[in-house]
């Protein structure tokens, strides 16, 4: 049987502290702790996360797994929460209360836009970090739309209006302006990254579910690979039109995970709880999904993926 | 023939309740009523049950469990209309009614 010398080409380093720029397979004796460790690549894997006070669905999220803020939802209200990696506490309402609105921005710098009042909304929220002031409204309001980017310059796309609609809005810290729509109109879709590099995907072309996946430029939406499950009601996380991760949505199971290398999708490790009708915030490789239908409306699940640093234990 | 599944209720207290280690090792599925699906005749499938103190329950009475909350469900969605509204605008506002499951052996 080999050993790791003869795999590495060196013995087994002894370290005082943790190496800085570990190569992954990379095994070490930490003499502080008194301890083996590796650095191994994870494929990706779901936890559970602290439960949201307020279960919930159709509600809309901002930031990143650490540092999260979920708000609004069904049944309508306005709560809003804080996540700091643990645990949910409740903080001030979203002025209006409703549900099927979209976000953007940070855990103390977020936007909250459209929903379903009822009626559809066009109302659009911005989040110091303690309460929630009306700013200026979307052109079209509507619901089960989708946004990101930040709190300065977010992007709102496809929604519903009474019939499903592909129209795309740029937020300048300001106001709303009608860039170019989506290809393919839909609603309850999911969507990551930013104001001027973005991905659109899944959701719903009234009725059927879709698959159909668009990058946005900055400019215009164009086709791209097509999720490989069908599905709407889905969530999403990641930085930019070339990482993405998609999970969840209405469909069996409701598990499915997906992530984007920025030209197609792979599937990855399935959620261990699943939901649809939920929110979704962070990147590809730490994604949070939180609420959805009862009786997971509080569920959280925390993704991560990636290069590990890890203690070899006997077990 | 052999089951396939084993069944738990057990409540998800949230962070720590199914940890990345675990979820590599198993395939988890959750059902209403907190009711959980993880591998049959599986070390690591029985060391979780154990670790959220979860309650076995043959396949029959996970099932019996969850045709409950669903029908709970499903009353709900029943009982929440507007007047005028039809059955699309109905969705439309607040999803699909709740289908039913069966679980597997």
């Amino acid at each position: 049987m080999a050993d790791y010398k003869t795999i590495k080409g060196t013995k087994i380093q002894n370290y005082t502290t943790d190496p800085d720029n570990p190569l992954t397979g990379q095994v070490w004796y930490n003499e502080t702790d008194q301890v083996l460790k590796t650095f191994y690549f994870d494929p990706g894997s779901w936890s559970t996360g602290g439960d949201l006070n307020t279960g919930r669905r159709y509600l809309a999220g901002a930031g990143i797994q650490t540092a999260a803020l979920a708000f609004g939802g069904f049944p309508t209200t306005g709560a809003t929460e804080s996540y700091n990696g643990t645990s949910w506490t409740e903080l001030n309402d979203l002025t209006t209360s409703r549900y099927g609105l979209a976000g953007a921005g940070t855990q103390t710098a977020a936007l909250g836009f459209g929903g379903f009042a009822p009626p559809a909304t066009a109302v659009t929220e911005s989040w110091n970090g303690t309460s929630w002031t009306e700013v200026n409204d979307l052109n079209t309001a509507r619901y089960y739309l989708i946004g990101d980017g930040t709190q300065t310059a977010a992007l709102a796309f496809g929604g519903s209006t009474g019939s499903v609609t592909g129209v795309t809005e740029s937020w300048n810290g300001t106001s709303w302006t009608e860039v170019n729509d989506l290809n393919s109109g839909r609603k309850n879709l999911a969507g990551a990254g930013t104001q001027t590099s973005a991905l659109a995907f899944g959701g719903e072309i009234d009725p059927p579910p879709t698959a159909a996946t668009e990058s946005w430029n900055g400019t215009s939406w164009t086709e791209v690979n097509d999720l490989n499950t069908i599905r709407s009601e889905l969530a999403g996380a990641g930085v930019d039109n070339t990482s993405a991760l998609a999970f969840g949505g209405a469909v069996t199971p409701n598990t499915f995970t997906e992530s984007w290398n920025g030209t197609s999708w792979t599937e990855v490790n399935d959620m261990n709880i699943g939901s649809d009708a939920f929110a979704g915030t962070g990147t590809q490789t730490a994604a949070l999904g939180f609420g959805g239908p009862t009786p997971v409306s509080s569920a959280t699940e925390e993704w991560n993926q990636g290069p590990f640093t890890k203690t070899i234990t006997s077990s | 023939m052999a089951k396939t599944y084993q069944y738990c209720v057990a409540e998800n207290w949230g962070k720590g309740f199914i940890d990345h280690v675990e979820s590599s090792r198993i395939t988890f599925k959750s059902y209403p009523g907190n009711i959980w699906q993880v591998p049959a005749y599986n070390k690591h499938g029985n060391l979780w049950i154990a670790k959220v103190a979860g309650s076995v329950k043959t396949k029959d009475e996970a099932q019996a469990i969850v045709n409950a909350e669903v029908a709970n469900a499903q009353n709900a969605w029943d009982a929440d209309n507007v007047d005028g509204e039809t059955a699309e605008q109905k969705e439309e506002r607040i999803g699909s009614r709740p289908a039913d499951i069966t679980l597997e052996d």
